[in-house]
């Protein structure tokens, strides 16, 4: 009989726990949730990047004397009048200067000479061939060479072809200190997507030059059959100001 | 009694259930290949300049204006408005930020400009492309004349790129040479020319007051070389200092002080006189047998910077304001002049004019910090006698090329502001909207 009792329903009634139902009720709504929040509201993916090393040709050209060091890079020379001013604002000063020695004057000190030889190699500066090494490659961009990843290079050289950093708005000081980070996917025929801010420079006119460089390239050669799915999944761009070659 | 076995099988399903999947555990970290890329190309920034929309004239006037400015302050490749597209051209004040990344803009200024109540109104938007449709800087101008309302547009445009406002709207003094040798005074855009001396003789470095209402000069009118104030509007000039000798290369010590070269006690020496009278208040220098001369005051007025040639050759000299010891700044060439301080307390440095082995005059910056010399001009034929903008951004200086040349010292971008035989230019204080 009280085993009976022990296996039939019992209806709700009286005796009936309301409190331990409550509580029942509530364990079973906070697993619910946890459930929904460990697989709706999980947290991205963290990216750990990986970094690739972009293959740099040296140039072709000649070994920089370093007797030049640093150089002065003189802008085109226009068709300058000859001065009719007197440079002089003091009455006392000595009389102006008489017309400049020439290499062939006979009269010449070693020192002016120097000098003259010195002043007119300056003047053929913009004639000098690009600095370089005799070794170097005709489609060489630095001075040290490094191997690499082919494809990298080829991203690398699409990009930075298409990378402009607003002078005036980005001092030379502050651009060896910034750096940019973008995430873009590569599609299978190449193309980019819309770049994703991924680590901002500081300064929001270089962080616009970097996605306005991806933006811009919009294609790159097509990947590798063996690194589709990687590119698919994304790159990190690192927008550096600094040249890490010089 | 039953129910709690039953609540247990329960429970402990769910919070199987709620542990990350092992393929999720997989996708927690991803390898992402990263690229550096290095060495950008460097160009000024692309800023699109459509006609200005309204009243038809005033738009126009108003267009150029603003390009004139913003072609001045070296910031900005003005995009040719003959490559935009007429869809652009219909835009009015709007915007759409991918038509104009097409044509490689990548900022946009515009303008509207109208005859309204009496006055002029202008309206100006500042776009920047790939921030949205919306624009980064909106404003309206009232005024009764279009040059200053525009010049107050480039200024907040300058502004809001830079976290400086520009200063159109000043002005500078240069000694007119040839046979009108005249002072003069002309807007930093080069517009607006006055002539305001009328002495009929040689006149030269002016100098104008920190207020810009008044300018320092010399003269020979007289027969010496005699210090000269006159109001910059223009008026009769009175004469302070006419001493035997040389009263000449003044400098503004505050807006009641002038720092002078005078030799009537001998030599050439620096001394301080009063600006009303011309009173001798002190003596700064005191090196017998040598010139001192060519005075320039520092923003804060505790140094000065002058040319002596008192170890042998015309060099740059700094010393207290209140005289005393002084320190040779260059050893570089035998003839160097003119120092003029930056405006800019936060970068201390000093432009001067420089002698080069060629002979050939041209533009230096030392900088007070570090000691470091960068030449500014070379090759542009002789340039000479640096003045700072307000700002401290921009040089103007005369060349033997024929006028006066503005530098933005960051983009080294040159622009002539003013053809003819003009020497010694003064830069006044920034217009008034922006003091």
């Amino acid at each position: 009989m009280a085993a009976a009792a022990h296996g039939r329903i019992r209806p709700l009634g009286r005796g009936t726990s309301f409190g331990g139902i409550f509580a029942t009720l509530l364990i079973h709504v906070s697993l619910v949730a946890l459930i929904y929040f460990a697989h709706v509201k999980s947290p991205p993916p963290a990216e750990v990047p990986r970094d690739l090393i972009v293959t740099k040709l040296v140039s072709f050209g000649k070994p920089r004397d370093k007797f030049w060091l640093p150089r002065i890079v003189e802008p085109p020379r226009p068709k300058a009048p000859a001065p009719t001013l007197n440079l002089t604002d003091n009455p006392n000063a000595a009389p102006a200067p008489k017309a400049a020695p020439k290499l062939e004057d006979a009269d010449l000190s070693k020192e002016l000479r120097r000098a003259l030889k010195r002043a007119q190699l300056l003047a053929k500066a913009d004639e000098d061939p690009p600095e370089g090494s005799l070794t170097g490659s005709r489609e060489g961009t630095s001075t040290q060479g490094s191997a690499g990843d082919e494809y990298a290079t080829a991203i690398y050289n699409a990009i930075r072809r298409n990378w402009i950093t607003p002078t005036g708005l980005v001092t030379d000081a502050e651009l060896a200190t910034l750096v940019t980070t973008l995430k873009v996917s590569i599609a299978d025929d190449g193309s980019l997507s819309n770049p994703v801010l991924r680590g901002s420079s500081g300064n929001q006119y270089f962080d616009d030059s970097s996605v306005q460089a991806v933006k811009s390239t919009g294609h790159v050669p097509p990947p590798p059959a063996n690194l589709r799915a990687m590119y698919r999944r994304g790159v990190l761009f690192k927008f550096a100001g600094k040249d890490l070659a010089r | 009694m039953n129910r709690l076995p039953l609540t247990a099988v329960i429970s402990a399903s769910l919070l199987v259930l709620a542990r990350p999947s092992p393929a999720r555990a997989a996708e927690a970290e991803v390898d992402l290949p990263e690229i550096t890329i290095t060495d950008p190309n460097r160009d000024l920034f692309r800023l699109g300049l459509p006609d200005g929309a309204g009243e038809r004239d005033l738009a126009t006037s108003a267009a150029e204006t603003e390009r004139r400015d913003l072609e001045i302050v070296g910031l900005f490749r003005l995009l040719d408005p003959a490559s935009f597209p007429e869809s652009l051209l219909r835009e009015g004040l709007g915007f759409s930020s991918d038509y104009w990344s097409q044509v490689g803009a990548q900022g946009v200024a515009k303008l509207r400009a109208a005859h309204e109540s009496g006055g002029i109104v202008l309206e100006g938007r500042l776009y920047q492309v790939g921030r949205g449709d919306s624009p980064v800087l909106t404003r309206t101008y009232h005024g009764s004349e279009l040059r200053p309302l525009v010049h107050a547009w480039a200024n907040d445009v300058v502004g809001q790129f830079t976290g400086m406002p520009g200063v159109f709207g000043s002005r500078m003094a240069f000694a007119m040479t040839g046979r009108n040798g005249e002072i003069a005074t002309i807007g930093m855009d080069g517009q607006d020319l006055h002539v305001v001396t009328q002495m009929r003789s040689q006149c030269m470095l002016p100098a104008l007051s920190p207020s810009g209402s008044q300018i320092a000069f010399n003269s020979f009118l007289r027969g010496g070389a005699d210090l000269w104030l006159v109001p910059a509007s223009g008026g009769r000039a009175r004469r302070i200092s006419e001493r035997p000798g040389l009263n000449t290369g003044a400098a503004w010590l505050g807006s009641n002080a002038l720092i002078a070269t005078l030799s009537y006690e001998g030599n050439a020496e620096l001394y301080k006189l009063s600006a009303s009278d011309g009173r001798v208040m002190a003596r700064l220098t005191n090196s017998p047998a040598s010139i001192d001369t060519s005075p320039s005051v520092s923003p804060g007025g505790d140094q000065i910077a002058f040319v002596s040639d008192r170890q042998g050759t015309p060099q740059i000299f700094l010393m207290s304001s209140a005289g005393g010891a002084a320190r040779r700044l260059t050893f570089q060439g035998n003839y160097n002049q003119t120092p003029r301080f930056s405006p800019r307390k936060d970068t201390p440095m000093i432009a001067f004019t420089g002698r080069d082995e060629r002979l050939v005059f041209d533009i230096f910056i030392y900088d007070l910090r570090t000691g470091k010399i960068d030449r500014v001009t070379q090759g542009q034929g002789s340039n000479y006698d640096p003045a700072w903008s307000p700002d401290g951004r921009l040089l103007v200086y005369a060349s033997s090329r024929g006028g006066l040349f503005l530098r933005n010292l960051q983009t080294q971008k040159e622009f002539q502001i003013y053809k003819g035989g003009a020497k010694s230019p003064s830069w006044g204080p920034p217009p008034a909207e922006s003091r």
